[in-house]
């Protein structure tokens, strides 16, 4: 009997306990107690060029039963070891905290730093300042006296916050190294809360237990006790062309999903995205802001005016966008919900995101076209989770037209220059969802092709310079930053910082910009120019760089490893055709090889080559493709590879000998 | 009856000035003059400074700015600082559409606050900003403000107008009790002040129209000097409890240096240390001692409070907290010096690498925002804030430019120490090995002295190794494959650094057929360009002074020879000058000698062309290659 009993509390102890890995399970130290090793130390090995290194940092997160209403009590230890005080970035020591309608409030903010010769300090209240950053947030700044090198630094604060549906996220990784972080969350079993993980590998240690806690009536209730914890975590730093480094951060975030009510069925707050939907469409500062037309009246008669006698359905939309574009201006804010009603934006001239593009959806349903809002998250907002329906996860929306049979039409009034089925490119992040209760389908939002096609003819002359014609046409999101700029400067300003920028003797005789206004269609611009010194002229030879302009003059790609997968946020095609025109008396000496290079799997290519067309033409042709947007960092070689490849070929000489 | 007619018109006219007020927006009534280079035009801008006793300072502003084109959108919106001691008491903004219509009027809510500092700082003012957005250009916006000013005033400058901005009426006026005593000064204008006595108060108004825009072109003087501006501080001034005069510089400096006096008393223990460090040693060694002292154990935070913003903290302050800012380090370092017996002032100094407004001599109007600090006897200038300068030397942060001497007989101006093209020197000298497929091994050893050092000073004192070799090949004008080696050094002593490195590099010359071209001097361009520009109108200063003397050797790769070798090339100007020569010194080694100085350009609009060719000669001469040929 008595063995028995004894196997059974080790099954059960098993059951609920994951055995941390050995080896790794840092003790957590507590407030105050140093190890001398950690005193001592004077480099981290896995890093030892930084800073300073975070030795713990532990995190808890309750949601307490306040009586009245629920609350969560969030709980902070965090101890650093500071090898380079005068690099040491002090934004590691800010506590930021929403203050804004006091959302969040900080109490008992204790600091203490400890010297490697064993004294302990207390870092008196005068030493750290509360400052308000903007209106939605204010910050703790702790600034540490005498700090030395090889100095501990700990501090630990509690943060209220009412906010139980999502509770405050912790984040492992920082931009200095981690050796241990580690967090415990304790809900009650009324509250059930999804994970969000986002993370590098599996945990170093992920506990589960049961538990229980205080109720406001005195009673105790059960609650799970969950536990997280990586140790030695990198510096996070950010590379080029990445989303945005916040989704390679190890994190995890707790959403509600479920009030397991026990004297009633239980309700589930995470439901289904039919439901989620179904909240948003009646939401005062989201559906129904579309949906009931007095929010958008004066709005609404702007539009009639707009549209006067079209009578062509199918360009409602265009007309749509046209009208919110030049009656709203975008404040750079992305959101999903409105400050208040669509007329007061309108009133305002100005809105965010969500005013504009939601007005669009207002305006083009009442006018009886099927347009719905697509919801997304930006790409430095972080990527979406399909698998959780829970809206928090956006923030920003863009409109959409649906067209039975055909593929629907695409709205983003945040950007003027921006034709119909163009979005911004913060809005392509892989997709959205549509905003519809009866059918809340994900959408798969691939950005367009930026197409630029260059095409010269233009003779060379014994003195060097090159003159003749050249016609530039450009289609896609670049198209929209040319029109900005054409708005902005005039047309010898554009053209100079957009067509030869790399030759500083380059003069413009004419320019003929096709298709400003035109949205939708390729911009052109069709020049007369001179490019003195394109040529260098030694004793009988010639040389001339041919490639004046391209998609990329110089490599972005420096380094030789990559940690973090490469994205680009567009399709990109180059084509650059010269014919050229020798100067009479010479010829090519020689004709430079052809050139066909391909990346892996399609994802790109690249083509050069020049003819001799007759005995005084050469034609040169220089053809660049991407077709991929994201690269592993295994294919980060070929990559690059193709990159330099692509500057070589831009750098082209022709070899001209007097015959 | 007509006595109660002439009573409803009289009311009419009394009501109507609104209403013809606001139309007096509307575009069509701009000055034609005014439009050429403008993307704003001040339609009319009123600012009444009222002084109205010893402690208090009221400063209401209302302006109208028309925005014409999204370049002049920033006018549509007003930041403005508070503080403890000065509060805004009123900000309101309108729109009116370009007929000159009233669309709407700002709310309380519309007024935004944000902090002022950075991460490692803390300031107790704010910014309360207001923005007043329109969709479609021209617009206008009307700012109306009032800012209460306690016990601290010392003056204020207003600039009339700014780059790409043109005015249509502009006035300032000074009221002031009767016996109020000022200076003022107007820049590029030749305004009077219109005076006028009424009920115990003196004003004064500057009225000023038609200003013609003057463009934004790149390297003006930093600090707009060509614009109009009027300048005024008070004889008397004052911050907190602390009065002074400041009709000279002499007594500005003065109070200046009253407020931050008797601050500089340190502990018994630390006077005893500073003794004891200093024990024996010649005044030189003790100033170097003690600023090593100083450079080794404190760092630069910047926390300002009150009237932090122009007193610094007690010494004590910093000995105990072992940091401070610009002002606290210089104070602490000045005490430090006292105990040894060394006399050292602080010096008031506008720092940045692009130089500094102005001072004037006619009127002491201060425009710093750093803190150096002098020794009288050496005749030597310390940045505190520096861990590692060598001693004595300021750097181009704030060197060759006016400061104000906070002596204890009040203010003096001296000029600090300026660097030429002779201090500024960058010596290399290169290896070139070249390969069959255009890559090549790059060995280089460049020593930089004066201001080219300062740079890698700075990644020696901020960046470890890994970073620093990160950093190296994501700024090298040369894609790098390998780095075999990367060393920086730095003389603790003088502006002197060293760098030494043996790379590998993909694609230094390109191949074509059986040709290869080499470009002389890729791994050292000089990559310095004028935009082109005939009607430039604003003066254009370009300050930097620097030589540059490279010696390069190439190896050819077996099989190649010298098909042509570029010319000789020599440029002269006033602005400075070029030499670049290419030999042969055997079948397979080529050598490249350049040497290039720089001189400060400072010159009229009318000269721009002529810099622009300079620098693009120099750019075409630097673009020079030699062409090899494989021979079978």
């Amino acid at each position: 009997m008595r063995k028995n009993r004894q196997i059974n509390l080790i099954i059960i102890l098993s059951f609920w306990l994951v055995m941390p890995l050995s080896g790794i399970a840092q003790s957590v130290q507590k407030w105050g107690k140093v190890s001398e090793d950690d005193l001592q130390m004077t480099t981290y090995a896995p890093d030892p060029t930084c800073t300073a290194v975070v030795l713990q940092d532990v995190g808890s997160i309750v949601v307490k039963d306040l009586r009245d209403h629920w609350g969560v009590n969030f709980e902070r230890h965090r101890r650093i070891k500071i090898f380079d005080p005068v690099n040491f970035d002090p934004g590691q020591l800010l506590i930021y905290f929403r203050s804004n309608q006091n959302l969040e409030k900080i109490t008992g903010v204790d600091v203490q730093m400890f010297y490697p010769d064993g004294r302990r300090i207390k870092i008196s209240e005068d030493n750290i300042f509360t400052e308000a950053i903007n209106p939605n947030w204010s910050a703790k700044k702790i600034f540490l006296p005498n700090l030395q090198p090889g100095c501990i630094v700990e501090y630990r604060y509690e943060l209220r916050s009412e906010d139980i549906v999502t509770l405050h996220d912790w984040n492992f990784q920082t931009e200095i190294p981690t050796r241990w972080s580690e967090v415990t969350v304790i809900t009650p079993n009324l509250l059930e809360y999804a994970n969000l993980i986002n993370r590098p590998r599996d945990f170093d240690v992920q506990e589960v237990e049961t538990t229980n806690v205080l109720a406001s009536d005195g009673n105790r209730v059960p609650a799970k006790l969950q536990r997280f914890g990586f140790a030695n975590l990198p510096a996070l730093n950010e590379e080029p062309f990445m989303t945005t480094i916040e989704d390679y951060r190890a994190n995890i975030g707790f959403q509600l999903s479920t009030i397991n009510y026990t004297d009633r069925p239980i309700e589930r707050y995470m439901t289904t995205w039919s439901n989620t939907a179904f909240q948003l469409e009646n939401h005062e500062r989201l559906g129904v802001q579309y949906r009931k037309h007095q929010r958008f009246d004066r709005l609404w008669k702007t539009f009639v005016d707009e549209v006067g006698p079209v009578s062509d359905r199918k360009l409602l939309p265009e007309i749509a966008l046209r009208t919110v574009s030049k009656y709203l201006k975008w404040n750079g804010q992305y959101r999903i919900f409105t400050d208040a009603s669509l007329d007061d934006a309108y009133d305002r001239q100005s809105g965010s995101s969500a005013e504009l593009n939601l007005a669009m959806v207002a305006l083009l349903q009442r006018a009886g076209i099927d347009a719905v809002p697509v919801l997304v998250s930006t790409r430095s907002h972080g990527s979406l989770r399909p698998q959780y329906p829970f809206y928090e996860q956006f923030n920003s929306i863009v409109a959409y037209v649906r067209q039975p049979g055909e593929s629907g039409v695409l709205l983003d009034a945040t950007d003027p220059y921006q034709p119909v089925n163009e979005l911004r490119d913060e809005h392509y992040n892989g997709g959205g969802w549509q905003l519809d209760s009866r059918n809340p389908e994900w959408l798969v939002m691939l950005p367009p092709l930026i197409d630029e096609n260059w095409l010269g003819n233009m003779a060379l002359n014994e003195d060097g310079s090159m003159s003749g014609h050249f016609s530039l046409s450009v289609a896609g999101p670049i198209a929209a930053d040319w029109r900005l700029e054409l708005d902005h400067g005039t047309p010898d300003q554009v053209m100079r910082k957009r067509f030869g920028s790399h030759h500083t003797d380059l003069r413009f005789d004419s320019i003929e910009i096709e298709g400003e206004k035109m949205l939708d269609q390729s911009l052109h611009a069709n020049v007369k120019c001179r490019v003195k010194g394109a040529a260098d002229r030694v004793n009988s030879f010639i040389y001339c760089k041919p490639v004046l302009d391209f998609f990329m003059m110089e490599n972005p790609f420096k380094t030789s490893e990559r940690l973090f997968p490469v994205n680009f946020p567009y399709f990109h095609r180059a084509n650059y055709v010269l014919n050229l025109d020798l100067p009479l008396g010479y010829r090519l000496e020689e004709v430079p090889e052809a050139v066909k290079f391909l990346l892996p799997r399609d994802g790109g290519k690249l083509i050069f080559s020049v003819t001799a067309v007759s005995e005084r033409r050469v034609q040169l042709v220089l053809k660049m493709e991407l077709s991929q947007l994201d690269f592993m960092p295994e294919d980060y070689g070929s990559l690059r590879q193709f990159f330099e490849l692509m500057i070589d070929k831009t750098q082209t000489q022709l070899v001209l000998k007097k015959s | 009856m007509p006595y109660t007619k002439f009573l409803t018109l009289f009311w009419l006219l009394a009501i109507t000035p609104l209403v013809a007020q606001n139309t007096s927006y509307s575009c069509d009534q701009i000055p034609p003059a005014l439009l050429p280079f403008a993307h704003s035009v001040i339609r009319q801008s009123e600012t009444v400074l009222k002084i109205k006793n010893d402690r208090t300072i009221v400063e209401e502003q209302r302006y109208a700015v028309t925005i014409l084109d999204p370049m002049g959108k920033r006018e549509s919106r007003l930041s403005i600082y508070e503080n403890e001691f000065q509060k805004i008491r009123q900000l309101k903004g309108k729109v009116f559409d370009a007929g000159g219509t009233l669309l709407r009027e700002s709310q309380k809510s519309d007024v935004k606050s944000f902090s002022a500092s950075d991460v490692a700082e803390y300031s107790d003012g704010h910014w309360e900003i207001l923005e007043m957005d329109h969709h479609s250009y021209p617009y206008t916006v009307e700012f109306t403000s009032r800012v209460e000013y306690d016990d601290f005033f010392w003056g204020d400058s207003y600039q009339l107008q700014k780059l790409g901005q043109s005015v249509e009426k502009a006035s300032i006026q000074l009221v002031a009790p009767v016996g109020f005593q000022f200076k003022w000064k107007a820049l590029n204008t030749q305004v009077q002040a219109f005076q006028h006595e009424e009920d115990k108060k003196h004003s004064w108004t500057w009225e000023f129209s038609e200003l013609g825009a003057l463009p934004s072109e790149p390297f003006t003087p930093y600090f707009n000097e060509e614009l109009v501006q009027l300048a005024i501080i008070p004889e008397q001034i004052r911050m907190g409890e602390y009065q002074g005069v400041a009709s000279t510089w002499r007594d500005l400096g003065r109070f200046f240096y009253d407020i931050n006096t008797n601050r500089d008393i340190l502990s018994p223990e630390m006077t005893a240390t500073i003794q004891q460090m200093t024990a024996g040693k010649s005044d030189a060694e003790k100033v170097e001692i003690l600023y090593r002292y100083l450079q080794q154990n404190h760092r630069y935070i910047s926390i300002q409070i009150g009237i932090g913003g122009w007193q610094t903290l007690p010494a004590q302050f910093v000995e105990q907290k072992k940091y401070g800012d610009c002002k606290a380090l210089s104070n602490y370092m000045k005490s430090m010096l006292k105990v040894a017996g060394i006399e050292a002032w602080q010096a008031l100094v506008y720092a940045g690498e692009k130089g500094a407004p102005s001072l004037y001599n006619d009127i002491p109007y201060p425009r710093f925002n750093h803190v150096i600090l002098y020794v009288p006897k050496q005749d030597m200038w310390l940045e505190c804030t520096s861990t590692s300068n060598p001693t004595g030397y300021l750097g181009s942060f704030t060197s060759d430019r006016r400061v104000l001497l906070l002596t204890p007989d009040g203010g003096v101006l001296r000029q600090t120490p300026g660097m030429t093209a002779q201090d500024n020197v960058r010596y290399s000298n290169t290896d070139i090995v070249l390969y069959e497929q255009g890559n090549a091994t790059i060995q280089n050893r460049v020593k930089a002295l004066g201001e080219p050092h300062d740079v890698y000073r700075e990644w020696i004192s901020k960046k470890k190794q890994p970073e620093i070799e990160r950093d190296f090949v994501e700024q090298a004008p040369f894609g790098i494959g390998k780095i075999n080696r990367l060393q920086l050094t730095a003389q603790p002593k003088r502006p002197e650094a060293e760098a030494r490195y043996s790379v590998e590099t993909n694609n230094f010359a390109t191949r074509s057929g059986k040709r290869m071209f080499v470009p002389v001097n890729k791994a050292n361009p000089l990559r310095r360009t004028l935009p082109d520009d005939e009607m430039r109108l604003t003066r254009l200063s370009l300050p930097d002074a620097f030589t540059w003397q490279d010696t390069l050797h190439f190896t050819l790769p077996a099989g190649f020879v010298l098909e042509n070798a570029p010319p000789a090339q020599e440029i002269f100007a006033d602005f400075g000058s070029y030499h670049l020569e290419v030999q042969a010194l055997s079948e397979n080694k080529i050598l490249a000698i350049r040497n290039i100085e720089i001189r400060p350009v400072d010159v009229e609009a009318k000269r721009y062309q002529e810099v622009r060719k300079f620098y693009q000669d120099m750019a075409k001469a630097d673009a020079s290659q030699f062409v090899l040929v494989k021979q079978n």
